[in-house]
């Protein structure tokens, strides 16, 4: 099954570098735990990630925009129009309020939904939660994952210099 | 840690590890000190709380004629509040996202109870039109939902306005606060000793593991999430600025008022957020966190703020002199002059000529006067709501409609119960949630003890 190497480091700059150098030498970490953003660790993965989250974001704000003059103007020009001083029934000074907040709550509201879907999460069981160590992950720690491999174990002890090495097993 | 003679700006002080981080945010969550205080305080709000409930009770029973409000002024107590309270909340946006987007160091202590400070001020907030309302049960009516009449809400009305704004901020504060929340709800689920508390903590995580992935998403989110949050909060006091500028009245109908109502919310929620801080550093130990530098940089923004709102009066003057509108003219007169103007007076002095203390650098870098002058401001931008409704309605364009408000037990009651429960519900999250963002200020602190 899912078996990892975790290799831990002491700073973020440390495993930035480490996480670079096992790109370099081509064997790049599957993913990385830390307790905070490391920045510009997600480009030396093996595979680059760039959630395209404002997008989703952006897609979603447009179409509730849409939907919120949409919905005004069927509802003031065509279902139940109201003639009242020979006012125009489609008043869209008035009407861009309701749509510039449906844009913010719908961009919001799927945001947050791509935000879980991207992440994977919820997940509540993961096989990485099997090793004692990332429970400190989520609060002083540095880990490189890599798949569990004897050679690769070598490699990563005399290049990286990490601070410790942990393996997972199921 | 102290690295001696360095010229980097610090904002997190006397911290030696990461582990010190994490145990100080954790404590009054997992092994709270000084129960005895927050037990007295949590009663003493609660029963305020009581107060309010009971109030409630007795207006959903009585009708709003329990209320000084009259056939003149007829917005009275409830709208002021509202006003009021949501003003209060939008500083914890501002502070969360505002300063997230201009890379404002500062941010990091105080984001996080600031936001809660939003969603609970914003939550009393919404309460208040509803309690105006006269026949609240018909609430939803206000709301795009099938019926056998065919009848559509008036999207012209700016109560509806007012329900798409509050309940779409509402909805985002909550979310905003939440996706926040995560990782240190992650480092909860690990330090927490009660297995039910790992598994609550663990639920609502969602299995939060810290990976790059997440990480990547999560900042990415974050930041569009604050570059949408400035903008809705500045629509949404303008919304609530509307409720009075699209109406006709005397001293509403001006086109300053949406600035000036987002300026108002700013300063008034920055002087809760003082309030808070002072009281989470006093009560939970989180002197390192929240520095005097800290109370500097608010009282700063204060004292533009104050500036701000001084203009804003000046404008609303000249303007009533400028145009020439009699009945503006009269208004002006009468807020100076009326049975309101000791009122009045107090709003300009604490508004406007009390801040400018915090010129002053010893002022505003010792923390009781600025909270003392903070609760000033709270009172005087209060007064600010109450008068804008009372004054224009004691004085339309009509003289035998003319009125003054006498408040009564029930408006009294409503407000402190308010605050009561706002107080209340903050008393529940600084013991449940970590008050402060443990991911955010271990960040700072590696960028501050790195050569």
């Amino acid at each position: 099954m899912s078996e990892y190497l975790l290799v831990e480091f002491d700073s973020p700059h440390e495993a930035l570098a480490g996480a670079r150098q096992a790109r370099d030498g081509g064997h790049a970490a599957q993913d990385v735990l830390s307790h905070m953003p490391i920045e510009g660790i997600s480009d030396c993965l093996g595979r680059p990630l760039k959630p395209p989250i404002g997008w989703a974001m952006f897609i979603a704000g447009a179409i509730g925009a849409a939907i919120g003059y949409f919905m005004q103007w069927y509802s003031a020009v065509i279902d139940y129009p109201i003639i009242s001083g020979n006012r125009p029934l489609d008043s869209w000074p008035a009407f861009l309020l309701v749509p510039y907040e449906t844009t913010i709550l719908s961009a919001a509201i799927f945001g947050f939904l791509s935000w879980m879907v991207m992440n994977g999460l919820p997940r509540l069981h993961h096989p990485l939660f099997y090793a004692a160590i990332t429970e400190r992950a989520v609060q002083d720690r540095y880990l490189l994952v890599f798949p569990r491999d004897a050679t690769l174990r070598e490699w990563i002890a005399d290049n990286l210099h990490p601070r410790q090495l942990h393996e997972v097993r199921e | 840690m102290s690295a001696a003679g360095g010229t980097k700006e610090r904002w997190i002080e006397g911290i030696g590890s990461l582990e010190e981080i994490n145990a100080r945010i954790c404590a009054p969550v997992l092994n709270p000190a000084h129960t005895w205080r927050w037990w007295a305080a949590l009663a003493f709000s609660g029963s305020l709380t009581l107060l309010m409930l009971g109030s409630v009770g007795w207006l959903f029973g009585h009708g709003i004629g329990i209320f000084g409000n009259n056939t003149t002024i007829v917005w009275g107590f409830p709208i002021a509040n509202y006003v009021w309270w949501l003003g209060i909340g939008h500083a914890g946006t501002l502070i969360s996202a505002l300063l997230l987007l201009t890379r404002q160091k500062w941010r990091g202590s105080l984001n996080r109870f600031a936001e809660a400070m939003t969603l609970f001020a914003a939550s009393m907030a919404g309460l208040f039109p509803i309690f105006h309302l006269g026949r609240p049960y018909y609430l939803y009516w206000i709301t795009p939902y099938p019926n056998v009449q065919g009848l559509w809400p008036q999207w012209r009305s700016a109560l509806v306005w007012d329900l798409w704004a509050v309940g779409t901020y509402i909805t985002f504060s909550a979310l905003f606060w939440y996706v926040g929340l995560v990782p240190d709800l992650a480092m909860l689920r690990e330090r927490a000793s009660s297995r039910w508390a790992r598994r609550l903590y663990g639920a609502f995580a969602l299995g939060w593991r810290g990976s790059a992935r997440h990480w990547e998403v999560h900042e990415r989110f974050y930041r569009y999430m604050a570059a949408l949050a400035v903008p809705l909060v500045v629509s949404v006091h303008s919304i609530v600025s509307l409720d009075f500028a699209a109406s006709l009245e005397p001293g509403w109908a001006d086109t300053i008022y949406p600035p000036y109502f987002v300026i108002g919310a700013l300063y008034s929620g920055f002087a809760m957020v003082v309030v808070l801080a002072a009281a989470l550093r006093w009560g939970c130990s989180f002197e390192p966190f929240v520095t005097r530098r800290h109370f500097d940089m608010i009282a700063r923004v204060l004292l533009a703020a104050s500036i701000i709102m001084g203009i804003s009066y000046a404008t609303e003057w000249f303007w009533a002199w400028y145009g020439g509108e009699r009945t503006e003219r009269h208004l002006i007169t009468f807020l100076f002059t009326g049975p309101y103007a000791p009122l009045y007076y107090g709003q300009l002095l604490f508004n406007v000529i009390v801040p400018q203390a915090f010129w002053l650098p010893r002022v505003r870098t010792n923390i009781a006067p600025v909270v003392i002058i903070s609760i000033f401001i709270n009172v005087g931008m209060w007064l600010e709501r109450i008068l804008i409704v009372w004054s224009t309605l004691s004085r339309d364009y009509l003289p035998s409609a003319w009125r003054i408000f006498l408040p009564t037990f029930w408006d009294w009651a409503l407000l402190t119960g308010s605050l009561g429960a706002f107080m209340f519900l903050f008393l529940l999250f600084v013991r449940i949630l970590p008050a402060m963002p443990a991911h955010e200020l271990r960040k700072l602190w590696i960028e501050e003890n790195t050569p």
